[in-house]
């Protein structure tokens, strides 16, 4: 198994964390992972992205070729991948950031409001991050809800484990609301 | 070590720097009076000289230092050497704990760097920072308050690369890295390393040129640079891994070819391997090199098998120059004979030429039949990797040649795969550098594809061109 993963958006929007993290975790799983990122040089605001890799098997060129899940957190990024990508992607994005091209043909347009639920219930948008990643696990069950939670403990040691730990299953939570309703249909429901 | 020194009088001027600058107090003023009318200077205390040179350079042409005649030299040296032998024979290889914990990690390039120079002994760290070599100075000024060494950061990479110089004299292993524009402010210093023996590793991160060009993307566009950017261009050593573990391990390569060969040693990586994470493993034991020191034998060469000279460091008692002008083995000066200058620079080359066996690091992927040999380096191998085993599969008969050392070339080995190779393919992060080298050494259709871009080469590209023979 082998599955390539494209988070994008803009910087200071926490990609290169979520990559991290959830490379991290695929890691305590044993699995190879390569992850990188590029950003533009202006680091906040410009287009940025971050990617990973997991697979059984040893990863010989170590970037996004044909990627199977996509989370995507600005306007600017979702234009610019949804013209180079085919359908076969599971396309995450935050309907809170972005409008969406509802008229996407396929299965795999997933809306998950990552920032409004973050100043919801931390009165802040910086833990959108850790609640899309939550919905991405849930839903695509990429690598182990635990493994993430044990990560994002030795990660953010220093800083506040416990609401990213929240975060992140707040975000599992709306991810499995959504995993109830066929997948096509996500595209079109109401949030 | 004593030279024969000779006064002019008819060019002395009576400016007494001489007396000002010895720092043995060596000469002295005679009560003697000169033509011009003032006091004619003479050698007083012969012995004490220590073949500074600094008398003969700040002297307007009265006084030089010569060489000593053979046999009288050889008697100074076996001197030297009993006065010196109290002190200790030093380095070669030894086994030492890793720092870090063995095991299996997740890191980036950049921080593969830092960890490995320090696994490697690395004790001093002077650098300006750059995109995108920045990870490597901060991770550097983290750990080196950690582990109890010298961190600085200069104000520019000039007096980065000066700073790690004078450091490697104090026999501390130090490094500096940086990017293509550091890199070429870098190259005096470098040539200087080249001329007087200076173990050091230089790191740098490649990023889309020329000038500041995109400071944040990958290119390889220093392969030319890193081998004949300096005056001079002697012989360098230059790696170029292409994964984490890669960056790790020859990290650690590159102090060791640095102490081993008295020479600066590159490590190129980019924009894209710096940033990648990957697993690494991390053993518990690091073999290192520690350069040689043999109390009282010359610290420069020629040497007359082309070995690589003793390297004592300030403090050890020896009478050392170290000069960037043309030298004897003892560091004296000598900036007009040309048989010291030829002498030196083929030696120069030489000490590293004649170990040219051992400096051939090739991953070799399907060459044994293959009519086409795509030739990477660095993360570009990578792309390759992925395009010729895709390639495999469609029948074609490719391999992959990935030098891990680029420089000295593996020139043999090339020559060697035209026994059934028809056609090489170099792809490149730049408008075409290393596909130069390659036909420099083979009578074979050779095919540059180069994308100066700023990303990394889309496999899919060399695959099409393997299949298609389009670019």
């Amino acid at each position: 198994m082998k599955k390539e993963v494209l988070f994008s958006g803009k910087g200071g929007q926490g990609l290169g964390v979520m990559g991290r993290i959830l490379a991290l975790a695929a890691t305590i799983e044993e699995k190879e992972v390569a992850s990188s990122s590029s950003y533009g040089g202006e680091v906040t605001g410009g287009l940025s992205q971050s990617e990973v890799i997991i697979s059984d098997e040893a990863i010989d060129f170590p970037s996004v070729l044909d990627p199977d899940i996509l989370v995507t957190v600005s306007q600017d990024s979702y234009d610019q991948l949804i013209s180079h990508t085919d359908c076969r992607a599971l396309l995450f994005c935050d309907p809170g950031l972005i409008d969406p091209d509802h008229n996407r043909e396929g299965p795999g347009l997933i809306l998950i409001p990552a920032a409004e639920q973050a100043v919801e219930n931390f009165g802040k948008s910086q833990f959108a991050n850790m609640i899309m990643l939550g919905a991405v696990v849930a839903l695509t069950q990429i690598v182990r809800p635990e493994s993430v939670a044990q990560v994002i403990g030795q990660e953010f040691k220093a800083k506040s484990p416990e609401l990213n730990q929240r975060a992140f299953a707040i975000g599992l939570r709306i991810g499995g609301e959504a995993s109830q309703c066929p997948v096509g249909d996500l595209a079109n429901r109401e949030h | 070590m004593p030279r024969r020194i000779s006064i002019n009088h008819d060019l002395c001027r009576g400016c007494n720097l001489c007396l000002e600058m010895c720092p043995k107090q060596v000469f002295q003023e005679s009560s003697e009076i000169g033509a011009a009318g003032f006091r004619l200077k003479q050698v007083a205390l012969p012995d004490e000289c220590t073949a500074c040179g600094l008398c003969e350079l700040y002297c307007a042409g009265a006084i030089s230092l010569e060489p000593l005649p053979p046999e009288e030299f050889a008697d100074i040296m076996a001197q030297e050497e009993r006065r010196t032998s109290t002190g200790q024979r030093r380095g070669g290889w030894k086994e030492v704990d890793s720092l870090l914990e063995p095991g299996r990690y997740f890191m980036a390039g950049n921080e593969a760097v830092v960890e490995a120079a320090l696994a490697a002994g690395c004790e001093f760290f002077a650098g300006y920072p750059i995109t995108p070599a920045n990870e490597i100075l901060e991770g550097m000024s983290r750990r080196m308050g950690e582990t109890g060494g010298r961190f600085i950061q200069a104000e520019d990479e000039i007096a980065s690369v000066y700073m790690i110089l004078g450091a490697s004299w104090a026999g501390l292993k130090a490094f500096t890295a940086t990017s293509g524009p550091g890199f070429a402010l870098m190259q005096e210093g470098l040539s200087l390393a080249d001329m007087a023996e200076i173990p050091c590793v230089i790191v740098n991160v490649q990023r889309a040129g020329p000038s500041t060009g995109q400071a944040t993307r990958p290119a390889a566009m220093d392969m030319r640079e890193a081998r004949y950017g300096s005056h001079g261009g002697v012989q360098r050593i230059v790696l170029y891994p292409d994964s984490v573990q890669e960056v790790f391990d020859m990290t650690i390569e590159a102090f060791n070819l640095a102490e081993r060969f008295r020479t600066p040693v590159i490590l190129l990586s980019d924009g894209y391997l710096s940033h990648l994470a990957e697993k690494v493993a991390v053993s518990g034991c690091v073999k290192v090199f520690d350069r040689i020191y043999v109390p009282g034998r010359p610290a420069f060469g020629p040497t007359s098998d082309s070995s690589v000279p003793s390297m004592p460091r300030f403090g050890d008692g020896e009478n050392v120059v170290a000069t960037g002008s043309t030298h004897d083995v003892s560091g004296k000066r000598s900036t007009t004979n040309p048989t010291v200058q030829e002498n030196l620079v083929f030696y120069l080359n030489r000490k590293i030429l004649e170990h040219r066996e051992e400096l051939v690091d090739c991953e070799e992927l399907f060459l044994d039949d293959a009519e086409t040999a795509v030739v990477a380096f660095g993360t570009v191998g990578r792309s390759a990797k992925w395009a010729v085993k895709e390639a495999r599969k469609l029948g074609r008969r490719v391999g992959l040649l990935r030098p891990r050392i680029v420089y000295p070339f593996p020139s043999q080995r090339i020559k060697e795969l035209c026994r059934t190779v028809n056609q090489f393919v170099v792809p490149e992060m730049s408008q075409g550098q290393m596909v130069h080298v390659v036909s420099e050494k083979v009578a074979r259709d050779v095919v540059s594809l180069p994308q100066p871009n700023g990303q990394i080469i889309d496999p899919r590209r060399i695959l099409k061109y393997l299949v298609e023979g389009v670019w």
